[in-house]
């Protein structure tokens, strides 16, 4: 259900296979209601509407396995379909990225032992065991191992998806990236383990401050990234996001790495001993899309210069590229 | 079949003049519920009725489904039509009544278990234009509709 060519790699290759398209959700819950199929791909970016609405319909007038199809910047809200459904109604049984090959998509949602026609599906036995390994087989492609963030394999690519759909949808995408501060001075003094301990509870202290949508990543030794993104369909908390005095950049991004500069601050790192509390301090550079370039890639670059000058002018200070003399700690409320 | 929120007074009100009437009524929170509801009932039998704002959702798909589930929809409009021409195609021809309020879909109703005949219902604009139980093409439509937009 929805736009295919959203969701798959191959989408001429329906016709060969066991699957019936509807382009329209409404002609879907018309369809799933006659029975007989034994799953349902709902293709997010290619319903338009209420999704919520048109999930709950579906599900109360079939029995089939419910797969949302998301693109990486749909995971957040495809995971709260699945954890907590709609009014406490369960809606949705699981998700996949997109886009992916429709073989790829078959596997996962049909049985290991379908018998005869495929839409027989009534009774489907599922292969539990299979569907876990997929799931970590993903989760190690995509996530760093001490921290929990994204890796930057997955930050780069969401840059790319997450570009290419506010061209469409006119929203916003800003992109932060920061190190800490004299990190290698605090593995050689005090060890790995220490090393590692920061790491982790930066990036614990970056997400906390981050908002649920925003992808928050670590791209290298000690190096992270954040894409914060405008969803145009979500209303924020003041009904409409009010521009920074920069005006290019988003007041709501330089809010949050003020934030997050202020936790880090008063964080505590008990393996660095008593000196461990309000020493560790972070540089970085902030560059938004369409004024300080239009690809994943420019924005790095961008963004990595301004980091660089942070660095140079005495660090532990945040520089929006374009405006290398000054911090966003400056910069009039 | 009434289609829309409870919290909205046009449909708690035409589900209480409904079933006040003796008429067995079923209320649905949207046109998603509404399309689950006929696919899984008997075909035939529902009139559905409606803002035309939540009937025209999913670019009017759902006239067209109630209308190969032999139902028949009738539209409460009280905005601007002439943004929504494909929908308003699409409704007009599976045959939909138009009303403007609560009372004129009682009148439609109440005329409509008398008869089989379709009621034109007396409305104001482009609407008063639109020919009960016709096909209206896209070029008239669009002429009614840009004739109206300029009046």
């Amino acid at each position: 259900m929805g736009e295919v060519g959203k969701a798959f790699f191959d989408p001429e290759a329906i016709v060969e296979g066991p699957y019936v398209v509807c382009g329209n959700v409404l002609d879907a819950i018309n369809a799933a209601a006659d029975g007989g199929f034994a799953a349902i791909g709902v293709v997010m970016s290619g319903v338009s509407e209420r999704l919520s609405s048109a999930l709950k319909a579906l599900g109360d007038g079939t029995n089939a396995r419910i797969i949302l199809l998301a693109q990486m910047y749909e995971e957040p809200i495809a995971r709260q379909f699945i954890n907590f459904g709609v009014n406490g109604k369960k809606v949705a049984d699981d998700y996949l990225i997109c886009p992916m090959s429709l073989s790829s998509f078959y596997r996962s949602v049909m049985p290991t032992e379908a018998k005869g026609d495929s839409r027989a599906g009534r009774t489907v036995l599922v292969d539990e065991k299979l569907e876990q390994r997929m799931r970590l087989l993903e989760q190690l492609a995509t996530e760093d191992d001490l921290t929990g963030l994204k890796n930057r394999r997955y930050v780069l690519e969401f840059c790319s998806q997450i570009i290419e759909h506010v061209k469409k949808e006119k929203g916003r995408v800003t992109l932060l990236l920061f190190d800490i501060d004299d990190f290698k001075r605090y593995n050689d003094q005090y060890g790995h383990s220490a090393g590692d301990q920061i790491l982790r509870q930066a990036a614990a202290l970056m997400s906390r401050c981050c908002r649920a949508h925003d992808v928050v990543g670590r791209i290298g030794g000690d190096e992270f990234a954040v894409v914060f993104w405008d969803d145009p369909h979500r209303k924020s908390a003041e009904g409409a996001e009010r521009r920074s005095a920069m005006a290019e950049h988003p007041r709501e991004v330089i809010f949050i790495a003020r934030r997050f500069r202020k936790e880090m601050e008063k964080a505590e790192f008990d393996l660095l001993g008593p000196a461990g509390k309000g020493v560790l301090t972070i540089s970085g550079g902030l560059a938004s899309f369409r004024r300080d370039g239009s690809t994943a890639e420019e924005l790095f670059e961008r963004a990595d210069a301004a980091l660089l000058e942070a660095k140079r002018s005495g660090k532990n200070r945040i520089y929006l590229v374009g405006r290398p003399a000054s911090d966003i700690g400056d910069i009039q409320e | 079949m009434v289609v829309g929120s409870l919290t909205d007074e046009f449909v708690k009100q035409t589900a209480g003049m409904l079933g006040g009437g003796g008429i067995e009524c079923v209320v649905c929170e949207d046109v998603y519920s509404a399309v689950g509801v006929l696919a899984r009932g008997q075909d035939g039998g529902f009139l559905v009725v409606g803002r035309f704002e939540e009937l025209s959702k999913e670019r009017g798909r759902f006239f067209r489904i109630a209308g190969e589930r032999g139902c028949r929809c009738c539209c409460v409009v009280d905005g601007e039509l002439v943004r929504w021409r494909k929908e308003l195609l699409a409704a007009v021809q599976e045959g939909t009544f138009f009303a403007e309020d609560a009372a004129q879909v009682q009148e439609m109703v109440n005329k409509q278990l008398v008869s089989d005949i379709g009621l034109r219902v007396r409305l104001s604009g482009a609407l008063g234009f639109i020919k009960d139980g016709s096909i209206v093409t896209e070029e008239e439509l669009r002429a009614l509709l840009d004739s109206s937009a300029d009046g």
